[in-house]
């Protein structure tokens, strides 16, 4: 895959925008458990939806329980009409505004929560970078955000790419949890070519990746040290069905190829 | 405070890891075995027993991955190699040992014609399937689901989408799945270059399977129906199933025979031999490599040949590891496991019937290994002619500790 938005195809385009969409409202609901800042906004009720043409919708909703998102074709609880929608004309439009840069997007009102999902949006979509960025957050938050965007990038990049059949194919079916440390935790349900997030289950799972600490589940998640190192350095541990967890290694990685697909070509590069 | 076991190994790890991507690729990665239950550095090997960097003393069942027959550091082999090694190695052409070395292959693999050689299994399995396209004018390659011939992109499990294209020709069937091969065959009539199958179906974390009695009869009919050719991937198997080649034990026929692994004990060689059939492809093919014709692995192969006779060749790797099988699910079955030992007796991995998820054979591998049992948890293991029946008998005793302590919830 090429390393800029301007060379991606159609289809990798697609791809991505979907990944941004599912980060980023994971992110975006995640934040409000570890934000006190977000606090005031997401007290009271609203429903946001992020839409593309063609791409399935994510939501970022407050109703009675915490703030909740859904993604990748997950229908919300409640299907009311989101107070307001975000609209990206394109998936190139929804890549770059997602990432910072300048693009296209109309917010389309639809309910009385509007302004206050409006309000909300902005603040929690700085808060997770900001908490990932700043030196005083503890590794346990790090690691739970982290894996929050793994696991939705993983499961858009796993549906949503035709790339990943023959991966995916290879990888035999079966639940895998992932133990980031410090009580975090999460599980993927693998069958066929699709891949879902599902509640951890107290046992039955036919593959565990636990890291040894939220250290090292942040170390591997960042981006810093690859799994493989850090399974040679005992900072991580594969028990139970090893191809499962190699097939979504395989997912990971064309998942943090499309992450790091930039906006802009720098000076000097795109040649 | 607990020592590390394997300190120096891990330290090792940790340096090459900045330098090597991965620190250790491919199946010998940590992350192939248990990490921090096994060493990912050996320092020397003698017989059947290795040394790691930790100095740590493991009786071996992986045997270089089986390319270890009639055991590390084999005087004669050694010696031959040695010797040859002196006198000059990788010259500008072959030593005349090319010619024995051929001549005692064709000779011993049955119904093989001619030779070539190479110096990894791949090479040989990616030469093979490249003669067959050339000699049949076609494209498909058949092979077997969850079947291993290398690491070249037409058949490794690099399944990068920017690599799709190697791949595009490989179809798979289900291994002893006649019906499937059949329907294979029909829906590329006329596009089938060859079937690649290896002997006996050796699936990593999975148990293995012996060839349905139908099989070879069934890829023989079909092959020659569609003017195809038969490849058998003999580089695991080879020289521990029959002595003149593995497809004679099952009866197969094939057109190309791979081998590699055991043929020299470990000094790098691959070979590939074929038929008549094949010849003139194989004539007209630029095969080379700088390193394939080199003396010193061929002069290990022939005191290889010599030693695995001397020693007792295949029925006494067979009898051994019948031993090791029989002990191993009955002590499995005192303890109440349903352990399974699969594939042939020289070629013997262990499986728990009630863990298809691998969680038993990690903690059953994981306390062989503390105990000093190189038991891969994930690979099928070798059984060699450096092991003794001692051995086996430690082996077992180790094992129905280690059952008992699983039942206890110990290990």
């Amino acid at each position: 895959m090429r390393p800029f938005l301007d060379d991606l195809s159609a289809v990798e385009l697609r791809v991505l925008a979907r990944i941004r969409l599912a980060v980023t409202a994971r992110l975006a609901a995640a934040a409000a458990a570890h934000d006190p800042g977000l606090a005031e906004h997401g007290s009271r009720p609203f429903r946001l939806a992020l839409r593309v043409p063609g791409l399935p919708r994510a939501f970022v909703a407050k109703t009675e329980g915490p703030v909740t998102a859904w993604a990748g074709g997950e229908t919300p609880v409640q299907r009311l009409p989101p107070d307001l929608t975000l609209f990206f004309p394109s998936s190139r439009d929804c890549a770059r505004v997602l990432d910072g840069s300048a693009g296209r997007v109309f917010p389309i009102p639809g309910g009385w929560g509007a302004a206050r999902a409006l309000r909300y949006f902005r603040a929690a979509a700085a808060s997770a970078p900001r908490m990932l960025r700043s030196p005083d957050t503890p590794a346990v938050l790090r690691a739970a955000l982290l894996l929050e965007a793994a696991m939705s990038a993983l499961v858009e990049t796993a549906n949503a790419d035709p790339a990943m059949a023959p991966r995916l194919a290879h990888a035999p079916d079966g639940l895998v949890v992932v133990d980031a440390g410090g009580g975090v935790r999460r599980a993927l349900r693998k069958e066929g070519g699709r891949l879902r997030s599902v509640r951890v289950p107290e046992d039955g799972q036919d593959a565990v990746l636990a890291f040894r600490d939220p250290e090292s589940a942040v170390a591997v998640l960042a981006g810093k040290k690859s799994a493989v190192t850090a399974l040679g350095a005992c900072e991580a541990s594969i028990r139970g069905l090893v191809p499962l967890v190699q097939g979504l290694f395989a997912v990971l990685d064309r998942a943090s190829r499309y992450l790091a697909v930039k906006a802009e070509k720098e000076a000097g590069h795109g040649r | 405070m607990a020592v590390d076991r394997f300190a120096r190994s891990k330290a090792v790890f940790e340096r090459a890891a900045r330098v090597i991507p991965g620190g250790i690729y491919g199946t010998k990665s940590p992350g192939f075995l248990i990490p921090g239950k096994f060493p990912y550095y050996l320092e020397s090997a003698s017989g059947a027993r290795l040394v790691d960097a930790d100095g740590n003393t493991f009786l071996d069942y992986l045997c270089g991955f089986g390319s270890q027959i009639v055991g590390y550091g084999n005087p004669a082999v050694e010696k031959a190699g040695s010797e040859r090694s002196a006198r000059g190695d990788l010259l500008n052409q072959p030593s005349p040992l090319m010619a024995d070395l051929a001549e005692r292959l064709v000779s011993r693999i049955r119904g093989m014609a001619w030779t070539v050689f190479a110096k990894n299994g791949t090479d040989a399995t990616t030469l093979a399937v490249s003669l067959a396209r050339v000699a049949t004018g076609k494209r498909v390659v058949i092979a077997a689901e969850g079947a291993y011939h290398g690491a070249a992109n037409w058949c490794s499990s690099n399944l990068f989408p920017e690599l799709s294209q190697d791949r595009e020709d490989l179809v798979h069937f289900r291994y002893n799945d006649l019906e499937g091969l059949e329907a294979l065959f029909r829906r590329h009539r006329g596009r089938v270059a060859c079937v690649i199958l290896t002997p006996h179906h050796h699936p990593a974390f999975r148990p293995q399977v012996l060839p349905d009695p139908e099989l070879y009869p069934a890829v023989r009919r079909l092959c020659e129906a569609e003017d195809a050719l038969f490849v058998m991937d003999d580089i695991r198997d080879g020289f521990r199933l029959h002595p003149e080649g593995s497809h004679v034990r099952f009866g197969a026929e094939p057109d190309m025979v791979c081998v590699a692994k055991a043929l020299a004990n470990g000094w790098p060689l691959a070979a590939l031999l074929g038929t008549e059939r094949v010849r003139h492809a194989a004539d007209s093919f630029f095969i080379t490599g700088t390193y394939w014709m080199s003396g010193a692995p061929m002069a290990a192969a022939l005191a290889c040949l010599d030693e695995m006779d001397r020693m007792g060749g295949v029925d006494r790797m067979e009898t051994l590891g019948t031993s090791l099988r029989e002990g191993l699910e009955a002590a499995g079955r005192e303890a109440g496991f349903e352990a399974r030992v699969s594939g042939p007796a020289a070629i013997p991995y262990l499986t728990f019937d009630e863990d298809p998820n691998l969680y038993l054979n990690q903690r059953f591998c994981g306390a062989m290994a503390d105990r000093g049992f190189f038991l891969h948890p994930h690979h099928n293991w070798f059984v060699s002619l450096a092991h003794t029946e001692a051995d086996i008998e430690s082996t077992v005793e180790a094992a129905r500790e280690v059952f008992a302590e699983m039942k206890a919830g110990r290990a």
